[in-house]
């Protein structure tokens, strides 16, 4: 139990973030009380703000400050070919590659009747708005599980009848490492995976 | 493999035990209540990440204590140390570390130290109902081959994720698209897993026959049927072999057929978790027509072929944990089942009331064997441990020798 009750209040509510423990959040807690007030202040501020600045990109619904996120505005990207993700963040790791040059639509999820989303609970509507006739390619880059993999299927059936290229990211053998290291599950699917050299 | 030392902290009555393991033999000896068993299912925890028989992770914490730890330190048949440690804690998950890094989950470690156990609780395979035979199974087949764990974890999710779209209604919304995405994937994994049941069965089968003939000493007939959920419901040509393609279209054509009532009883109604897994003794069903001690030589037959199976496909000697197996076999069935785990090299791991006899009875076995056997004998007493018999050898010495 801490003599204050201020703290406590903030260790709890640093507790409450995800990968933060009752040590950890104590440990920021007392951090946070060793700063100046003004960055302090500062920090609580950022952190107001991007609750309240940010939102999602109407076009293709990661998150941004302004009405159309930075990528979608770009004119130096191609508009005919969408890569599909579950999360903002993964916006950010395929950005990191450099290689991708066409626009992203974010769903935020993917289908799982356990934890009661459907088609409706995600941006499946908007994404199939988003296929008219001058889409060259639909690439879907969903997590590699089992709601992922229905997603994507589903994403495939609803797709269909409008004639865009759908196509999916490969799974399989990690670069830079060994085949004999790579786990026999990996290994298997890479092997259903092969392609023509 | 070979276990060197078992480190348990807070495992029910251990406070705090360390083993240091004989290369062959390990006897833990002592009366009820003493923790002999503890000591297997702590190497149980290690190997599969659960206990050897269906106990709630959380029975293992010692009362008054927060968590339990279970480490192992093993030596890989190529001479590569192995160390592991699993612990378990009240309402958080088990955090299992190795070498390979500290948050592994249990289907990183499964068939990493090839484990097959014995115990009374296991009479259950032959005198119980297709669910007990389904675990056996899947148990044995999870740890030699990572893909078909993760099969089955896809397989457990998907039929989970099918229920809670049939109890939502998902066929309500559209033209039950959702449904059928979700019925396709089902299809498409519990074929898999059907195919992959049938072909391990068909190789399983010479060598459970055989290990029957070792144990039991006669020339019955062991036959073991694989009867696929799938072919009940008509939709499965006669005639084809279990492949996954046709076992797929038999599914989907049985998922069409069930449809209006899966949907009345908002469940899944067909797939590989309905599936049976008949044992057949000389033509007779086992559960209808075997004796008792058929009842058991089936089992320990079909447990001598797990360790072959182990050994043959994860290229590494399972360690056998054999639990209080003596007060439920004859001292003939008990030697042969020594002597078949030793003559295959597997350590083993024996817990009994009567430490005396069955050092006496490994003492026969070894001298018929030279006499190269390692053998040391714990005796148990309320969590606490203690040597009788040390290890004769040193460990790399008797590895040699072996």
């Amino acid at each position: 139990m801490l003599p204050s009750d201020s703290i406590e209040r903030v260790v709890e509510l640093f507790a409450s973030l995800p990968t933060i423990g009752k040590k950890t959040a104590r440990r920021l807690a007392f951090h946070v009380l060793r700063q100046p007030a003004e960055n302090v202040e500062q920090f609580a501020r950022a952190l107001v703000d991007m609750r309240t600045y940010v939102r999602e990109c109407t076009v293709c619904h990661t998150f941004t400050d302004t009405e159309v996120c930075g990528i979608c505005a770009s004119l130096k990207r191609d508009p005919h070919v969408i890569c599909v993700v579950e999360q903002p963040s993964d916006v950010m790791a395929i950005e990191r590659t450099g290689d991708f040059r066409g626009l992203y639509h974010v769903l935020h999820g993917a289908l799982s009747p356990l934890d009661g989303i459907g088609p409706e609970d995600i941006r499946m509507r908007e994404l199939i708005a988003r296929l008219g006739v001058d889409m060259q390619e639909v690439i879907l880059a969903l997590n590699p599980n089992v709601e992922g993999e229905v997603t994507t299927q589903y994403i495939a059936k609803m797709a269909s009848p409008l004639g865009v290229k759908l196509t999916r990211i490969a799974r399989g053998v990690p670069m830079g490492s060994d085949l004999e290291f790579a786990d026999d599950a990996t290994l298997a699917r890479a092997f259903e995976g092969r392609v023509p050299v | 493999m070979v276990i060197r030392s078992v480190l348990l902290a807070h495992v029910r009555n251990h406070e705090h035990t360390e083993i240091v393991c004989a290369r062959d033999v390990n006897v833990l000896s002592g009366s009820n209540g003493s923790g002999k068993t503890t000591i297997l299912e702590a190497i149980s925890l290690c190997a599969i990440a659960k206990s050897f028989v269906p106990v709630p992770d959380q029975a293992l914490i010692k009362h008054g204590f927060e968590d339990c730890t279970s480490t192992v330190e093993a030596l890989r048949d190529l001479d590569v140390p192995y160390r592991i440690s699993v612990r378990v804690r009240n309402g958080v998950r088990k955090r299992i570390t190795t070498a390979h890094g500290s948050s592994l989950t249990p289907r990183d470690i499964i068939g990493e130290l090839p484990m097959v156990a014995l115990s009374p609780d296991h009479k259950s395979v032959t005198f119980g109902g297709p669910a007990e035979r389904r675990a056996f199974l899947d148990g044995v087949m999870a740890q030699s081959s990572k893909r078909f764990t993760e099969l089955l974890y896809e397989h457990r999710r998907l039929l989970k994720q099918r229920n809670a779209a049939l109890q939502a209604g998902a066929f309500m919304h559209g033209d039950g698209e959702e449904l059928d995405v979700w019925t396709e994937q089902f299809v498409l994994v519990s074929a898999e897993v059907v195919e992959r049941r049938n072909r391990f069965l068909a190789d399983v089968m010479p060598i459970v026959c055989s290990a029957y003939e070792a144990v039991s000493g006669s020339a019955e007939t062991i036959n073991i049927v694989y009867q696929p959920d799938v072919a009940s419901h008509g939709t499965l040509a006669t005639d084809t072999l279990l492949s996954s393609s046709s076992v797929a279209e038999a599914y989907r054509a049985a998922a069409r057929m069930l449809r209006p009532r899966e949907m009345a009883r908002e469940s899944t109604l067909f797939g590989p978790q309905k599936d049976e897994i008949a044992f057949m003794i000389n033509g007779g069903l086992v559960r209808e027509t075997a004796s008792q001690g058929q009842h058991k030589s089936l089992l320990v037959a079909l447990k001598l072929a797990e360790c072959e199976l182990l050994h043959e496909r994860c290229n590494e000697r399972p360690v056998v944990l054999l639990d209080d197996v003596f007060s439920e076999l004859d001292r003939d069935r008990c030697a042969r089942v020594l002597e078949r785990v030793l003559a295959m090299g597997m350590q083993c791991f024996v817990t009994t009331t009567e430490g005396e006899t069955v050092l006496k009875l490994m003492k026969e076995i070894s001298s018929t064997r030279g006499g190269n056997i390692d053998i040391s004998m714990i005796t148990l007493e309320g969590g606490i441990a203690s040597y009788v018999q040390q290890s004769e050898l040193p460990l790399h010495q008797s590895a040699e020798a072996a």
